[in-house]
């Protein structure tokens, strides 16, 4: 009896540890990246630097963007077409297709392709000012670093992965589209048509919205890890690695959560 | 305001189970150079970082200019370091890699107030001369000097904001004795141009002679020895005496 409450009570003590301690992490997160937009909107605001990151993160991640779109419209209408082939529901394919793109797959692959390329990259160059205490030289310059290095990279994460994800709710349909019509001999203004009477602007806002929250995921946890770097050169490499990492899984948990909010209401 | 520019009083500092700074208690009078002296990994610079802001004591009071900065909120330490005058010198010279050599010397007061392309290229040109260098470097990156260059941009870059307080992490350590004699030269030279006070750290002897007006020695995380130059050479301390003599025994 007494074996067995200790036990339950060791449980209890190492779930409830975990749970907290899970919670004090991801509250560290949280603030700092509080941190940072709230920042961004207190004088002088760093509007060029900000500028700057959206140009790198949005105009330059096109090609990656654009072909991931492109290919994943062509194989989810080929998939489509071999289950929904089997009750001869051909016709709803183009209605499938639009949907799940513009609310799922354009935001999540655009989303983690970016994590990819953005969320390393700030991690390194972060991680790489803070071990060389280039990050304490712009304090006793009476800089703030989350000012300056952080809050423009947030902000135009924000705003950088909404109009990366339309661009890819458009070629992914393109993509599905040419399938479609040149290798399925579907029609070309019936699938167009059924595409744009079937998909609601709720479709593409709610991609939108997410869109918005990976932005921020992805440029935050790159900022996060690069800015807690220590240890030389080795501890960058694990900040670098962990932010691309962190982002990539937060990207799915929030993806989730957010489609369980939209889901709801 | 007083003759005093910082008053340290038992300040404590722990990592952890590291005690790194235990019960330090230091005064820098006003227009000195004062220097601290100890092995590598006493907590000199967690000391420094202590003044500066960067890092938060556990306990003890820190007042420069009679301000009480264990008292000022995060928030508003920033303005408070400016209105000071505050300046760095870091110990790896923590030039900004992503800036030219220009735009390094000019980034503290560009980024404070808008500049002029001409007005930085004179600010460039005028800093990069009093530290020694030639004007062809103002164009090349940090990447593309050698370390003692790196140094002396990052004193062009300090002075260019004009501080009067001014913090020096080794500035010699690294560096090859000419070098070193050449920044010890400039930190001196700075100092009067500056009309500034100055807390260096470091472990080089030469540079210990050569800058300071008062010295403290720092050891086991306390302050066990304080004095002159003059009297550095007779302290009837052992720790000091092992320590100018270059003895790991
Ligand atoms: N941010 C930090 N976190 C944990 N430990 C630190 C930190 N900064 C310094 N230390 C520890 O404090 C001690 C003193 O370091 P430091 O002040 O850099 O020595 P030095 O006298 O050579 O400048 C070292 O043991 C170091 O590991
Ligand atoms: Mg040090």
């Amino acid at each position: 009896m007494n074996k067995i409450t200790s036990f339950f009570i060791s449980i209890f003590y190492y779930v409830g540890n975990g749970f907290l301690s899970s919670l004090s992490i991801i509250g560290g997160k949280v603030f700092f990246i509080f941190l940072g937009i709230v920042h961004f909107f207190m004088p002088p605001i760093y509007f060029r630097a900000m500028w700057r990151h959206f140009v790198e993160i949005a105009f330059f991640s096109i090609p990656v963007v654009g072909l991931t779109s492109l290919f994943s419209g062509m194989v989810l209408v080929l998939q489509s077409y071999v289950g929904f082939a089997r009750f001869s529901a051909e016709g709803a394919i183009a209605n499938v297709v639009v949907v799940a793109l513009t609310r799922e797959l354009g935001p999540v692959l655009t989303a983690l392709m970016v994590a990819g390329r953005i969320s390393g990259s700030i991690a390194a160059e972060i991680g790489t000012m803070r071990v060389t205490e280039q990050v304490d030289a712009l304090y006793t310059m009476y800089v703030n670093p989350i000012k300056y290095l952080i809050s423009p990279k947030i902000i135009a994460g924000i705003l950088a992965l909404p109009v990366l994800v339309l661009l890819s709710d458009i070629i992914g349909v393109m993509g599905g589209y040419l399938i479609s019509v040149f290798q399925l001999g579907f029609i070309s203004s019936v699938y167009l048509s059924s595409t744009w009477s079937f998909v609601t602007m709720g479709d593409i806002l709610s991609g939108i919205v997410k869109g918005a929250f990976f932005g921020l995921i992805i440029t935050g946890i790159g900022c996060y890890y690069g800015y807690t770097s220590k240890g030389g050169s080795k501890g960058v490499g694990k900040s670098t690695t962990n932010a691309v990492v962190v982002a990539s899984i937060l990207i799915f948990i929030v993806d989730y959560i957010l489609t369980l909010i939209f889901f709801k209401s | 305001m007083g003759n005093t520019a910082i008053q340290i009083s038992n300040l404590y500092k722990s990592f952890g189970e590291n005690h790194v700074i235990k019960n330090v208690s230091l005064t820098v009078p006003k227009g000195s150079s004062f220097t601290l002296i100890g092995k590598s990994g006493v907590g000199k610079s967690v000391l420094i970082k202590n003044i500066l802001g960067i890092i938060k004591p556990d306990s003890g009071v820190i007042q420069v200019n009679d301000i009480n900065m264990t008292e000022v909120k995060q928030k508003d330490r920033i303005q408070v370091n400016k209105k000071i005058g505050l300046g760095m010198l870091f110990q790896g010279s923590a030039l900004f890699d992503s800036l030219n050599i220009r735009d390094n010397i000019v980034f503290g007061i560009h980024v404070h107030s808008k500049l002029t392309n001409d007005e930085a290229d004179h600010i460039a040109l005028e800093h990069i001369k009093m530290v020694g260098l030639s004007e062809h470097i103002l164009k090349q990156y940090p990447s593309e000097i050698s370390g003692g260059m790196q140094r002396r941009v990052a004193l062009a870059r300090l002075v260019a904001m004009k501080p009067q307080l001014i913090f020096f992490d080794e500035p010699t350590t690294g560096l090859d004795p000419i070098m070193s004699d050449i920044i010890n030269n400039l930190i001196v030279d700075i100092r009067g141009y500056l009309n500034a006070t100055s807390f260096s750290i470091t472990h080089d002897m030469n540079s210990v002679r050569k800058i300071s007006t008062h010295i403290a020695m720092i050891s086991n995380g306390e302050i066990i020895w304080q004095g002159s130059p003059n009297n550095i050479d007779n302290s009837g301390n052992n720790i000091v005496d092992k320590f100018v003599r270059g003895d790991s025994k």
